[in-house]
């Protein structure tokens, strides 16, 4: 068998196997079939994976994988790009797979099986269709069953608040879906049937106008979908509503399949993207990774902190993307390919922390039966094993060395010294605001992280479910400890790792991977090095320990508390941890503070009762988005008027437009 | 010389040289103050005297603020390790890759800021606010600081960037100001005047001691030998930029092998005594007036990054 065929086995053996999980699930009543889902769910997962990084480590040309009769005449295919985006959405899949045996079974009240088995299996079925389409009507038929499936699933548990994320999702991803759809017919010369293939060519016939329109559609329906500020409203609503597995799918994966479809749309129809573009999104990427990753460290919620981060995280990949278009237009490939090869590091490294975070989210919120951080606490001693992936996982998601994340920094930091060097004063300007941006939003992510994971798991607890908590049983840690040990192998494995970053795939560049690595030099080593120094240098601490002093007794005793006993509600909170944030960027994170006193007596106004009111400002969703549909609303309500229920009215009405067609069809 | 022997040799003098540097600033500093000073090699007894004591451990605690002590020290020896104090081109000096370094700085104070939240107490608590604020608002003065020296010597390693020291500072005035910011950064990453005050007793002004509270015996000898590692890399790093002589490299012979030492106590010593004389002359700032300390070494590092850009192009 040769590779080829083992990789296109492997792949549609995936799909079949979750839309088997898809049929199975609907029977979720029964325990038994319920088994042969989860194995469904984790076979298909795991036939990904395989199919995947065959395809990759065998550097195999673009397979076409099923008939050309299904899917519109535009068979399944898999090339570089769509290989290393089903690699990514596998692994996320099989994670949430092993998760999702146990905590579906556990959280059945919150979750109704019926409803969440098939829909995860439709999420996961959906993905894999939209990463392995070849032709624009497939994939906005699985993009709309992506859509859709997670709209159900955010309000999978019923509550009006999730209810509420899951329309506003829905909303904004209806309006993507419109744009796509009107983009991608446009750039198809109005045929929905057109393939990757035929695009190209018919995009060239458009006139510069229509090109510009289709782009921004494009890009917009994708920006939505991926969480791009300022469309990213619905985001830390959303994400944080769906079940953990569902929403380390969401986070992990579909923000990834919506960048995948930015990438391919771009590079079939515009490989040569205008600079104006790259401008663009390097801003609103870079802005809206400033604002994310601020909010995330003022939220308070496990989940929702974890989806700001994935905003933040976002918002740095457009950033690389934006940067990497800058850098392309002024002649820099092989700079261009180091960013774009960052972004794709990122992009991986993300999708395994970020899963891996979320699961830990939900085997916290399983424990404790709360994710408010305010109500946790002094969980690494309750759950040693969860807190040693967690805290991996955090360092992972602050960036920090030597984590896979880290590399994706270390590659766009090479690519922005080597924009200075290039006397391009676009260049030399965006590498600036690079640079000082991602320092800024690094500093700051890292603050974010230790805060989500110090009040977690550190310190006493705030609340009885933090203190009653246990180690939560294998299959919920299990998968957090494999992502904390997949994203460092990420980035300790690097130099081994690199070649499967698809760069230089299907954009036309001169000089490919292997140069921009060159470029690099050691870079790729850097990290597998430093973490060697590092062992190195701990066992010389441990040896300092043990060579200048004995062994010591240890005694345990209450924590100093000044002659008055102590307890953990007088703790720091996580709110006051990140007080000086707040304060130093208040012009940003925008409060409303309502202070009302009344005297007791009214003789008397030095002694009085005071309320104070504190909370952030609206922000977006009450400065843009509100304002919207109260448009929208308005201009409906205005319509309204034509249904007046004259029948007079309505036959005038059908009357003219009869007229009016026949005069433009005339 | 072998580069790794070098590596090892600069490693083992930093950490024998660093309790000594903090010496010199509290003698120096008590000298100012007209007071005669503890003597000299204190700091070492304290260590060795610590080292023996009973270890008490908070029963808040958890495994985090026993590996933190480890793990800060970790990287107070890596950053020792790694960059140009008393050798250039040592085996490790590729790891001085301007990002790496400020990541594995960026570590030891997260695992100090864990410890610090571990213990339960709200002096922890709030010592680790400051520094995880100190540490944040830092990075992005640090990075562009760096980038200004990648930018004028070609080289992403501040191995690398001691190329354009002592006097390729004179033949560049337009790094001046990012010389200026890494000693604001210095001061911040090392919890000193203005930023915070190491011989407080009062808890609610504290930063880094604040974080440290809960440790006693052994841990807190590492903690403290951790800090006193990183003073001394930083004092050698800038000693190095302004005054880069004495340095071994892998072509000099055993004679530059005496003069190192030399070299680099007499940088420890001159930087100590003008830090003693900042902290004497000085108060320290409001926590809440820091964002003008950030911003303020940030645009000079971004000066100083501006005018090298510039100053390619002509």
């Amino acid at each position: 068998m040769t590779a080829a065929t083992l990789s296109s086995a492997a792949l549609l053996t995936a799909c079949v196997l979750s839309a088997a999980a898809a049929i199975a699930g609907v029977f979720a009543g029964n325990r038994a079939i319920r088994r042969v889902y989860h194995a469904a769910m984790i076979s298909s997962a795991l036939a990904g994976i395989l199919g995947a990084t065959v395809f990759l480590a065998w550097r195999l040309p673009p397979v076409l994988l099923g008939g050309s009769a299904l899917f519109f005449g535009a068979p399944l295919a898999v090339d570089r790009l769509s290989a290393f985006f089903l690699l990514l959405l596998h692994i996320v899949a099989a994670m949430a797979a092993w998760f999702g045996s146990r905590y579906t079974e556990d959280e059945q009240r919150h979750y109704p099986l019926r409803a969440v088995l098939p829909l995860t299996a439709v999420f996961v079925l959906s993905m894999q269709g939209v990463l392995l389409s070849s032709g624009v009507a497939a994939f906005l038929l699985f993009w709309e069953a992506m859509s859709l499936s997670a709209f159900f699933l955010v309000m999978a548990d019923s509550e009006e608040e999730s209810r509420q994320a899951a329309l506003l999702y829905l909303a904004i991803a209806q309006f993507g879906a419109g744009a796509l759809l009107v983009g991608s017919g446009m750039a198809g010369a109005g045929s929905p049937f057109a393939t990757f293939g035929t695009l190209r060519a018919s995009v060239g016939l458009l006139s510069p106008g229509a090109s510009t329109l289709a782009l921004a559609l494009v890009l917009f329906a994708f920006a939505s979908k991926a969480g791009l500020a300022p469309f990213h409203a619905w985001l830390p609503e959303a994400h944080p509503r769906a079940p953990s597995h569902v929403s380390a799918l969401m986070s992990g994966a579909m923000l990834k399949v919506a960048i995948y479809g930015l990438i391919r749309f771009t590079s079939v129809c515009w490989p040569a993207l205008p600079a104006a573009w790259g401008i663009t999104l390097l801003v609103l990427g870079l802005a809206g990774a400033v604002v994310a990753v601020i909010y995330a460290n003022i939220a308070r919620d496990l989940k929702r902190i974890l989806a700001w981060s994935s905003v933040e995280n976002v918002g740095l990949a457009f950033t690389m993307f934006g940067f990497q278009v800058l850098l392309r237009r002024g002649g820099w490939s092989a700079l261009a390919d180091l960013a774009l090869a960052a972004m794709f590091v990122h992009l991986f490294a993300h999708a395994l922390f970020k899963t891996g975070l979320f699961l830990g989210a939900g085997a916290i919120i399983h424990g404790t039966h709360t994710g408010r951080i305010e109500m946790l606490g002094g969980l690494a001693s309750r759950m040693p094993r969860l807190s040693v992936g967690a805290l991996a996982l955090s360092l992972a998601a602050a960036a920090l060395p030597p984590f896979g994340s880290f590399v994706a920094e270390l590659m766009l930091l090479q690519s922005v010294i080597g924009a200075f060097g290039t006397h391009d004063a676009g260049a030399v300007v965006a590498g600036v605001s690079v640079l000082v941006g991602v320092a800024f939003v690094s500093g700051l992510a890292v603050f974010a992280m230790v805060r989500l994971f110090s009040f977690a798991f550190l310190g006493e607890p705030r609340a009885a479910g933090a203190r009653a908590a246990i180690e939560p049983p294998a299959a919920l840690h299990g998968p957090v400890l494999t992502m904390a040990a997949g994203v460092l192998s990420l980035g300790l494995a690097f130099p081994w790792l690199s070649p499967l970053v698809p760069v230089g795939f299907d954009i036309p560049s001169p000089t490919g991977v292997a140069a921009s690595m060159a470029l690099g030099g050691s870079l790729p080593w850097l990290a597998p090095a430093l973490a060697l120094a590092m062992a190195a240098a701990c066992v010389a601490a441990w040896l300092l320990r043990r060579v200048l002093g004995p062994a010591t007794r240890v005694r345990r005793y209450h924590t100093w508390d000044c002659g008055q006993p102590i307890d953990a509600t007088m703790e720091y909170t996580a709110t006051g941890f990140s007080a000086p944030v707040r304060f130093f960027l208040r012009d940003i994170v925008r409060a409303e503070k309502h202070l009302v006193f009344r005297p007791v007596v009214p003789s008397n106004p030095w002694i009085r009762q005071g309320e104070m009111e504190f909370r952030k400002a609206g922000g977006m969703l009450a400065g843009i988005y509100f304002p919207i549909a109260r448009l929208i609303e308005g201009m409906g309500a205005w319509l309204k008027q034509l249904q007046n229920g004259v029948i007079q009215f309505y036959i005038a009405l059908i009357l003219a437009t009869l007229l009016l067609t026949l005069w433009v069809a005339l | 010389m072998n580069p790794a022997i070098l590596t090892v040799v600069q490693t083992v003098l930093v950490v024998a040289l660093a309790p000594l540097s903090a010496g010199i600033v509290r003698r120096c500093k008590a000298l100012l103050q007209g007071r005669q000073g503890p003597p000299l090699l204190l700091p070492y007894w304290t260590i060795l005297t610590l080292m023996r004591k009973e270890v008490v451990l908070s029963s808040s605690t958890s495994w985090v603020f026993r590996a933190a002590p480890f793990a800060v020290l970790t990287t107070s020896l890596v950053s020792a390790a790694v960059l140009p104090l008393l050798a250039r081109g040592a085996a490790a000096a590729p790891l001085s890759n301007l990002l790496v370094v400020a990541g594995v700085w960026m570590l030891g104070a997260v695992f100090l800021v864990m410890a610090g939240l571990d213990s339960a107490s709200t002096f922890g608590g709030m010592g680790a606010s400051r520094e995880m604020t100190i540490s944040a608002f830092l990075e992005p003065a640090l990075l562009v600081t760096f980038a200004a020296f990648a930018v004028a010597s070609g080289s992403l390693t501040v191995d690398g960037m001691l190329s354009v020291a002592g006097a390729g500072l004179a033949a560049r005035p337009w790094l001046l100001p990012a010389v200026a910011a890494l000693a604001l950064v210095a001061l911040g990453e090392n919890a000193r005047y203005p930023v915070d005050n190491p011989a407080t007793h009062l808890e609610l002004t504290m930063v880094h001691e604040a974080m440290v509270l809960e440790y006693s015996g052994p841990y807190l000898a590492l903690m403290e030998l951790a800090s006193m590692i990183k003073l001394a890399v930083f004092a050698l790093l800038l000693g190095n930029l302004v005054v880069p002589a004495g340095l071994l490299t892998p072509s000099s012979g055993l004679a530059a092998l005496a003069v190192a030492p030399v070299a680099a106590f007499l940088k420890l010593g001159g930087v100590m005594a003008l830090l003693a004389l900042l902290e004497s002359s000085m108060a320290k700032l409001r926590f809440y007036g820091l964002p003008e300390y950030f911003f303020g070494s940030l645009f000079l590092g971004l000066t100083s990054l501006a005018l090298g850009l510039f100053a390619g192009w002509l």
